[in-house]
Formats: structure tokens, sequence, C-alpha cells
């Protein structure tokens, strides 16, 4: 069965299958990364290279 | 800034920054043997009597050294000192267990000296990046598990609930080699340094350079680019330019790398669709890199003039840039009418070293210009000798690339070009050969420049280690433990899924899965994938022992099997080469790179004797060929004793040999090996020659490309 499914399958389509299937992810990922008020959470993040500069005792 | 509930529960504890030392010193070393290695195999391409005519220093061998040391020993060591060192601070976090760390350090430094002795030896599996034999690949695993653990253990403990976005880099470092190495390397063992790959021909070609670009992408790129994201800032003293940026980076890189690795193997026997898959995700990769580059480089602005004076930010700058150049040029080498001129040319080659010299040591150096100082409480013995390692190191790197590009593109046009009548104007490979010799020259003094580079930063490395102070007693650092931790804004989905680091890797582990599957699966499973052909057989037992010499002095890195569907390549070999003629080749011997001329219809194309003659001094026969002699190859005997074992392992993979084939196989290769032999006398060689090992490697060539030449008619009467 899946030995007949993957002999069949039409292959010249997989690049713009599959294309279009990461332009949906990627266009989706930039709309989330640029929801609203994440402003602050990112701002925590990119400070953590930095925190460890602060306790030392 | 800690908040009073967490100055209640602050807990102490310091960082092992001995292990980080410990790599420190091997990527130092490493790097020299490496560097060291790559200037002579560049000088040997310009001058065949640097090989010395002993077996174990020959291009062949030496060049998988040269590659192994410099991606697994000089910038595998770099991986783990600035994974380990910006995991513990990212972590606030001592590393999980200090056992396993030194476990893993030595662990890793016995499996490269091992690797170099084998390797020397001519034990290899005969896959680029991947000739470790079963043994040592067993073992890259075993240690790499340790690492792993050491790794997710660290964050376990860790102190910081959030994920930088540097520890996902390394997240998908460490899951996606894991992957690639346990697939790449399955094989049968023939012997204790002797094995075949479960996979043959195509399928054994789309699974090796799946890995081989790979290992590139998540070797030399996700880790350098997790610690661009550690150690920029902090050189820089400010934060990433776009947190946001980095996510977006993250996702796109991690998805597309995977899908890229069918651009090794543009215009083979490869199935179209997988080729256009390969190359659309090679030009996709475009964006993501140049994504992480602009925000690299961006994370530098407004520090611009410290790179006058800095030598952390001043090779880190170069660092990003020569990986803007690189992630520029591979894209563009894929698409397919580019790729028709460059592929099997030293533009390649020059491709590859503006990524491992120009990104990879650059940063590395970069990356220890910042440690070192810190790690042992010093300052830097001499900014004067950074500065003059920078522009040797620099000026090194160009006169290779360009000497590189000067190289391939002249080859590749000598190569396809035709006069009007049709016929090609340089018939003969080695006028293209001899065109390029002085390239490689030019090509020699680079290395040695970036070679004289990394000397100049071990002096000084030496020097600045011995201003620190002798008693360097571990700082103590304190930080509230992970539960207290106190969530300073509504949590989004993403910076929950960034707190659960299991979660986290299985999505990473998907992301590179999916392109994966996609890609091999169908090759693996469907049984259309290589139509066979009656004409094509298994080798004779003769040939496959020839086979494996060939693939122990590593011919395969200068010769290619493979005739691309192109008019100057058929008449310069003959008729394409087809998927159905490597149906019984394990490991697949396609190549990369064509220093001298395709092999695969070499069969009958010369006589015994011609063969004969060019092993034992390939100017008796080509005045002007630059390949080494192989008179190792006179002496040496065929290990006839081994070959009933190959046989039946090549027979549990699925090859048709019957249990005739097998008992019978050392009279067979024999008298195969006597006929040869026989033929020779006849043409005036003397002595006993039918037990060595120049026999079974003639009996190979002569077989090469012949299958496809039987006419249909008479493999039905046979």
């Amino acid at each position: 069965m899946i030995k007949d499914v993957l002999k069949n399958f039409p292959y010249e389509l997989m690049p713009t299958l599959v294309m279009m299937g990461f332009v949906l992810f990627f266009v989706a990922m930039v709309i989330w990364v640029f929801r609203k008020d994440s402003s602050e959470v990112y701002k925590h993040a990119e400070s953590l290279p930095f925190s460890d500069e602060e306790k030392r005792s | 800034m800690s908040s009073p509930v967490e100055q209640d529960q602050l807990e102490s504890f310091s960082y092992d920054d001995k292990l980080i030392k410990m790599f420190i010193y091997a990527t130092l070393f490493w790097g020299l043997v490496a560097m060291s290695i790559g200037v002579l195999i560049a000088f040997q391409l310009a001058d065949w009597r640097l090989n010395f005519g002993l077996e174990w220093l020959t291009f062949g061998r030496m060049r998988p050294i040269h590659t192994n040391a410099a991606i697994f020993a000089f910038v595998g060591n770099a991986i783990f000192a600035g994974v380990y060192h910006s995991t513990q601070r990212l972590c606030k976090a001592r590393l999980f267990n200090d056992l396993l760390g030194r476990i893993h350090f030595w662990g890793w430094q016995i499996i490269i000296v091992l690797g170099a002795l084998s390797l020397a030896m001519g034990k290899t599996m005969g896959k680029e990046y991947a000739e470790l034999e079963w043994p040592l690949a067993i073992a890259i695993a075993v240690v790499w598990v340790i690492f792993a653990v050491n790794f997710f253990g660290t964050l376990w403990r860790r102190r910081e609930k959030h994920l930088y976005v540097a520890l996902w880099f390394y997240i998908a470092t460490i899951v996606t080699i894991a992957v690639l190495h346990i697939v790449n390397n399955i094989s049968i063992p023939v012997s204790l340094m002797k094995s075949y790959p479960i996979y043959a021909g195509v399928q054994d070609a789309l699974v090796q350079w799946w890995y081989g670009h790979n290992a590139v992408a998540f070797f030399l790129t996700t880790p350098f680019l997790g610690l661009m994201y550690y150690y920029v800032p902090k050189a820089a003293k400010r934060p990433i330019y776009s947190y946001r940026l980095s996510i977006i980076h993250f996702w796109s890189l991690v998805f597309i790398y995977i899908w890229a690795g069918p651009h090794h193997l543009l215009y083979t026997s490869l199935p179209e669709w997988v080729q256009t898959l390969g190359m659309v995700f090679s030009i996709a990769l475009w964006a993501p890199s140049w994504g992480g580059m602009i925000n690299g480089l961006l994370t530098i602005r407004g520090a611009w003039n410290r790179l006058r004076t800095e030598p952390t930010l001043k090779f880190m700058a170069l660092a990003i840039t020569f990986y803007g150049m690189a992630t520029f040029e591979g894209p563009l080498l894929s698409i397919k009418s580019v790729n028709a001129l460059a592929h099997y040319t030293d533009w390649i080659v020059g491709h590859v070293h503006s990524g491992t010299i120009g990104w990879n040591y650059m940063l590395i150096a970069g990356i220890l210009f910042y440690m070192i100082p810190k790690l042992w409480k010093t300052e830097l013995y001499s900014y004067k000798l950074a500065g003059w390692q920078f522009w040797l190191a620099t000026l090194g790197i160009l006169l290779y690339i360009v000497s590189m590009w000067v190289a391939g593109v002249t080859q590749g046009l000598m190569w396809r070009a035709m006069d009007e009548s049709g016929r090609l104007m340089y018939p003969d490979f080695v006028e293209t050969v001899i065109r390029i010799v002085p390239m490689y020259y030019v090509r020699g003094v680079g290395g040695t420049l970036v070679l004289i580079s990394f000397v100049i930063m071990l002096w000084n490395f030496y020097k600045t280690i011995k201003l620190a102070p002798k008693e360097q007693k571990p700082e103590v650092f304190k930080a509230a433990p992970l539960k207290a931790s106190v969530p300073s804004h509504g949590e989004s989905t993403h910076r929950k899924l960034e707190g659960l680091p299991m979660i986290f890797s299985i999505l990473t582990t998907i992301a590179i899965l999916v392109g994966s599957i996609v890609e091999i699966v169908p090759s693996l499973m469907a049984q259309n994938f290589v139509e066979k052909d009656a004409r094509v057989g298994p080798y004779t037992p003769l040939e496959l022992a020839g086979r494996d010499i060939y693939v122990r002095e590593g011919c395969y890195l200068c010769h290619s099997q493979q005739v691309r569907p192109m008019i100057a390549e058929k008449l310069r070999y003959g008729d394409p080469s087809t998927a159905a003629e490597s149906i019984y080749n394990r490991p697949f011997q396609w190549g990369s790179k064509r220093t001298g001329p395709d092999l695969a219809r070499v069969g009958g194309k010369y006589p015994d004797m011609w063969h004969y003659r060019h092993m034992w001094d390939p100017r008796e026969v080509v005045a002007q060929s630059i390949m080494p002699s192989y008179e190792w190859l006179f002496r040496k005997e065929i290990d006839f004793g081994i070959l009933p074992k190959k046989l039946k392992v090549m027979k549990s993979l699925g090859v048709p040999y019957s249990d005739e084939d097998i008992a019978t196989s050392k009279e067979s290769a024999k008298a195969q090996a006597k006929k040869i032999a026989d033929r020779l006398k006849q043409s005036g060689v003397e002595g006993k020659i039918k037990d060595k090992e120049i026999m079974a490697l003639i009996a190979y060539l002569q077989r090469l490309g012949t299958d496809i030449k039987k006419e249909k008619i008479e493999v039905e009467n046979d």
C-alpha cells in the first residue's frame, strides 16, 4: 500500500507543494513574531547574555 | 535585576571552566595540524613529487585527514569550548556533570587520533566527511550522546527559565548531527576496519550528500550562529540587533537547510524532482542566511570604531562578512546552469574554504580573543600581533579564494569548449590541468599565509596565558533557583516553548525530519526508483577487491564516476551515467571533484599495460600528469582470504551472488588475476605479478562502464 502510494505519487509536483508549505509556514511565523505586545518579551530575551554579569558574589 | 524575593533564595555556584580550557588547547593544537596538512596537500597538487612516494602521505590519504582534522578536530573542539562556556552562563548553572565532560573531551581526542591513523592506513568508508570506519563511527555516536546528556542536563539544571536563541541553535546542532551521523553510517562490517554501507548507488549518493551538506549546515553553521548570537553581543556590549529576526532566522534555517543536499548531485542520475527540490531550497536559503548575517553585523552598529582596536570584534565582523559571502555563493552554485560550469572544479574548493577559513576560523579567533583573557583573568599579550594575524589571514584567504575561482572557471570553460566543427578544443584532460597548476601555487601561498596567521595567534595566546596569575580561583556566582523566578510579563506560547527544552527539541527534530523523509524515503522504498538494467551485473571477486583498493587510496577524491548529460561530457567520456549502473556500488563513487578525468567509462579505453605503467609512474603515459605514483600496489599482495566474507556481506545486502560464487571467490579471483598477469607478461612485464594488488585495480578499472556497452541480445542469450 505505502509502496504503491510512493510509486504513483506525482513527484514532479513535489518542489511546488513543499515550497508552498514553507511559504505558508513562513508567513504565519512572521505574523506571529510581530504580534501585539510582544516587545517586552523580546527585550527580556535579548538581555539574557548580559544577565550573568549582574550577579557575581 | 534581582527581585527582593530572589535575594533571599540566591544559590552560589561556579562554572566548570577547566573543561573549556581543555577544549581551547585542543582547538589550537588541532587547528595547527589541520592547516599544516592543508598547506601540504595544496602543494602536492601543485607538485606531485611532494607525495614523496609514501603511501600514507599521498594526497588520497592526506586529504580526508585534512578535512576531518579541520571539521571535527579544529572546529569540533571549538564548538565544544564555545557551547559549554556560553551554555553555563546562559543557564546560570554549572555543567551537568564534570566527569561526563572529561569523558567527552578525552573520547573526542582519542577518536581524532585513531581516525587520523586509520585514514593514513587507508581504512576508509570512502564517503566524504564520513570516512571513519564503523568502530570509530560508533565511538563518535557514543561521545556525541555524552555531549548531548551533558548539554541537556545543564538545561535541566538551569536557573534561567527562558532559553536564549543561541541555545536553540545548539539544540538543533546536537539533534540533527545525531540523526545524520547514524543514518549515513549504517553499514555491515566485513572485518574490524572494513564495512559496506547498506545503501547502494543512487540511494547511497542521496543519503551521503544529505549527510554531507548538512554536516556543513549543522556542524559548521548552526553551532557557529549560536556562538555568534552569544559572543557578538558580549563583544559589542549591546544586545542582538533584532530578537524577532533571530526567531525567524532559526526556524527558517533549520527547516530549509535539510532539503538542500541534492544540489551536490545536479546533473547526475538522481531523479529530476529531487534535484529540483535541492536547487529550489538552496536558493531559498539566501533569505535566512542573509537574515542571520544582517542580524549579526547590525549588532555591531554603534561600535564600528572599536573594530580598529579590538581583535574580538574585528575577527567577528570579518567572519560574519565571510558568512554572507559564502551563503551567497552557495545558492548561486546550486543553480543548475551555474552548477554545470562549477561542479567538479576548484570553484567548489574555494567556496568551502571561504566558509571554513573565512567564517569558522575567523569566528573561532574572535571568540578565543574574547574568552582567553577572561578565562585566564589576564590581558591580551599583544594587540599588534592580533592585527598582523588579521591581515595575514585576510590576505591568505583572499588569495586562496580568488585563485580557486580563476582555476575553477578556467577549467570548467576548457572542459566544455568546442570548435566550429563541434569537436572538443581540449580533448586531452591534462591540457586543462596544466593550465591551472600556477593557480595551485597561488592557493598554496594563500594557505601558507593563513597558517602563519594561526601560528601568530598561538604565540599571542601562549604569551597571554603566561601573563596570567598563577593562582586561578574559580569565580563564584549567585542566582535564584528556577522555581523561584517570577515571570516578568504575560508569557506567550513561544516563550513557554522556550522554557521546555524537550518539546522545543522535538519540534526542531520534526522540522529537520520533514525534508529528510520527503527526499529520502521514496528512494529507499519505491521499487521503481532505479529501473534495473539487465546488462549490469555484480563485480567479480577480483574486481570487488580492486574496487576496495580504489576506495582505500582515495581515488574518488580526484576522479568522478558520473558522466553528466551534456554534449561536452558525452564527447569526452561517452554516454551519460545511469542510475542502474551503480546499483551494486557500495559505497557509491561518483566523486565531487575532477582533478583527473572522470572514470565512469574508462573500462576498455586503454590496454592493461597502460594502466600498469600509469599506476607505476603516471608520467610514463601522460607526460604532464600531476598524479602521484602508486608503487606499493606492485609490492602488496591481494588479500584473497577475505573475499568469501566480502561477497557474503554483499549478498546479505541484496547483491545477487550465488553460494557457489562465494565458495569459489578466491579461486575465481586468482584465475582472473592470472589472466591479466599473462597479458601483461606478453607485453614484456617480468616477475611475479599475479598476486599483486595492481592486478585487482586493473580488473576493476577495466570493468568500469563496460556493462552498458553490452548488447541487450547478448545479455538475453547469456
